[in-house]
């Protein structure tokens, strides 16, 4: 599951960067070209204009007598820039960066307004910017104009560049889905290949979509997901056949062995044939338990009752064994498969230690049973290996355990069947507790 | 009195001749058939006290023949499989197999079978009733063909077979008591190991089984008489 993120992000987000990347420095590039020249254009023009009206405006104001002017002034004012005529120069607002190349712009085009001592600044500088200013006229009197909109040029050129990449954010995020969508058939891939060999009964082709490289690794896939499925099904139901077919000649040596008349023969063959029948037991089970356990449906089932049984079967067969517990404890179990499980925990139990102690601790959502003996117990450190199949850990011991080693590995996927988990760990006795937790619902 | 006789359906044959001779031995006379076809000839060619039949056979399946055999006859019949799993068990038993025998078995557990089954269907001759249905009790049920105890809550509740056919006894003669020696004789055709103790030990474990939520079970000890169930019964 590692690789699904790693691949939706990684060739996605590659792609997406790589179409970023060559939107932006295209955009980028022609906004900036594009920018640059109008922006001088723009402000030749407005450079132009505001010189024309300042050139007519002096020589208007200047032909008035000083009791006239304001109301020339006024008469000036248009909707692009505001005339007043001052007897003084008022003081210039604190900041405010003059224009030198608008004034030079505006001498350039009316050279008239060199004499008359042009003063142009920007005013309150920032967002909303007015270019604002004064002249001197012949008599010394000043007019101050400004204009009547915020002109904000670099502000406008950035908000024009932003303007200008809309588009191509927008044609960025479009591009991005509709790549995320080319890709999917990928990440359906990774997630199929995730779940090979993790016992998923059914095999599930990808669905063959996408483009035609894409399609063509689904294909090979389904065909490698349907091949390596065929090879474990057919060795599980080989296996299966053969354990099955064992049991008949078992059945005709356990028959032959009865007319034996030496006690001691018959009764040790009796014992071989009870031993490899537990074997192909424990091997049926195991190769069989998972389709079973998924083929039973969970049932309301009373584990303490299931407990006390097994508890008591022992007990009738001789053995040493307690079964602590409430009376009785209703939960909905795969009854056979957990049984089995349980059968296969107690009789651990009682193969490494002399007494067995079942414990049934049920909480509001989870159901906890127990098995202890009082064996030698597992060490910490072999305990994951336990649970592997076919793993005996006991090669000191020689060949007097039974079955193939599975009796842990079925149980631990018994637990895994209920959504619960399987646990050793050290009894309080000393031995060790194999502990099956479910979930309660 | 006459062997009784047994049909017995097994494809292979050493297994065959050897479970045959097993069963001779024990004085039963056998009747041998290896396929379908084979075993409607034996059927057909006298009386028929059991019938043993394996699971597991060449063109129809053991439990196909096992449908057929009930729709016609009531004779009892015992599965033998080589499966050995619990569901093969319960449908074997739903079909109306009277018992079931796993592979591979002893000279002795099959005689011991045999025998509880002729006796269990000589004992109770009452086939229409028998083997199909329902009892229930104080919400508790118990299904006789898949021989499953549920709580008045619908949980499975384990029985072992003793117990299960404990509680059936008792059952079968809800409010009355049945003497002690009785029941060991009716769990004695199960398969025959009984003793006086073990039949106290087999009440203490249903009592246990049966108790719900302080309510005790309602089994009740008549002293030095015997068991009474002391709840009536409906059949269903």
């Amino acid at each position: 599951m590692r690789q699904a993120p790693h691949l939706a992000l990684g060739l996605i987000g590659r792609v997406f960067a790589i179409l970023l990347l060559a939107v932006l420095v295209e955009y980028g590039a022609s906004t900036f070209l594009y920018e640059r020249a109008s922006q001088f254009s723009v402000r030749q023009d407005e450079a132009h204009r505001l010189a024309e009206h300042l050139l007519i405006a002096s020589k208007l104001i200047e032909e008035e007598t000083p009791n006239h002017r304001p109301e020339e002034a006024a008469e000036l004012t248009t909707t692009r820039y505001a005339i007043a005529w001052r007897a003084t120069l008022p003081k210039p607002p604190t900041v405010s960066p003059s224009l030198d190349r608008l004034t030079q712009q505006i001498v350039t085009w009316e050279p008239d307004l060199a004499r008359r001592d042009l003063r142009v600044s920007l005013t309150s500088p920032g967002r909303d910017g007015f270019i604002a200013g004064a002249l001197r006229l012949a008599d010394g009197s000043w007019i101050t104009f400004r204009t009547r909109q915020p002109v904000a040029e670099l502000d406008m050129a950035i908000s024009r560049i932003l303007l200008a990449l809309t588009p191509a954010v927008a044609l960025i995020l479009i591009g991005g889905l509709l790549l995320r969508q080319t890709l999917r058939p990928m990440r359906d891939l990774a997630r199929a290949a995730d779940l090979v060999g993790h016992g998923a009964v059914e095999v599930e082709p990808v669905p063959e979509r996408g483009p035609g490289e894409v399609r063509d690794v689904v294909v090979a896939f389904n065909a490698m997901q349907a091949r390596i499925h065929r090879l474990i099904g057919d060795r599980t139901q080989a296996l299966a056949a053969v354990g099955h077919d064992f049991r008949t000649p078992l059945a005709r040596l356990r028959l032959r062995a009865d007319a034996i008349d030496d006690d001691d023969l018959r009764t040790s063959i009796q014992h071989d044939v009870v031993e490899m029948n537990q074997m192909v037991t424990s091997l049926l089970a195991y190769l069989s338990g998972e389709d079973e356990a998924d083929v039973e449906a969970p049932a309301p089932t009373d584990l303490a009752v299931m407990c006390a049984t097994l508890v008591d079967d022992v007990r009738d067969h001789g053995g040493k064994a307690r079964y602590h517990g409430p009376d009785h404890c209703e939960v909905a179990v795969r009854r056979v498969a957990l049984k089995r499980a349980l059968t296969n925990l107690i009789d651990n139990a009682l193969h490494y230690g002399k007494r067995v102690d079942v414990r049934l601790d049920a909480t509001g959502d989870s159901v906890t049973i127990a098995v202890e003996d009082d064996g030698p117990g597992i060490p910490a450190a072999e305990r994951d290996r336990a649970l592997e199949p076919f793993v005996r850990l006991d090669p000191a011991r020689g060949r007097d355990t039974q079955g193939f080693g599975l009796g842990l590995a079925i149980v631990q996927r018994v637990a895994a069947v209920h959504g619960g988990q399987f646990v050793l760990d050290d009894a309080p006795a000393g031995g060790l507790s194999a502990r099956i937790v479910l979930p309660r619902s | 009195m006459t062997a009784p006789n047994i049909i017995l359906v097994e494809d292979d044959p050493p297994l065959r001749t050897l479970t045959a001779r097993a069963l001779q031995e024990n004085g039963y006379a056998v009747r041998l058939a290896a396929t379908a076809p084979e075993m409607w000839r034996a059927f057909e060619q006298g009386p028929v006290d059991l019938v043993l039949l394996d699971i597991m056979l060449p063109g129809t399946s053991g439990i196909d023949l096992c449908r057929e055999l009930r729709r016609v006859s009531d004779v009892p019949i015992i599965f033998i499989s080589a499966k050995g799993s619990e569901t093969d068990r319960v449908i074997g038993l739903e079909l109306g197999a009277d018992d079931y025998l796993a592979k591979p078995f002893g000279t002795r557990e099959l005689v011991a079978r045999v025998r509880a089954v002729l006796r269990r269907h000589a004992v109770e001759r009452a086939p229409a009733d028998r083997e199909k249905g329902e009892l229930a009790f104080n919400g508790w049920t118990v299904n006789l063909p898949r021989r499953e105890l549920m709580s008045p809550t619908g949980a499975v509740v384990e029985l072992t077979g003793a117990e299960f056919d404990l509680l059936v006894s008792l059952c079968d003669n809800a409010q009355r008591v049945i003497a002690r020696e009785r029941l060991i004789e009716l769990s004695r055709t199960r398969l025959g190991d009984s003793s006086d103790r073990s039949i106290d030990v087999l009440v203490s474990r249903l009592r246990r089984k049966l108790s719900s939520a302080g309510n005790p079970a309602p089994i009740i000890t008549v002293r030095g008489v015997g068991y009474m169930l002391n709840t009536p019964v409906e059949r269903r």
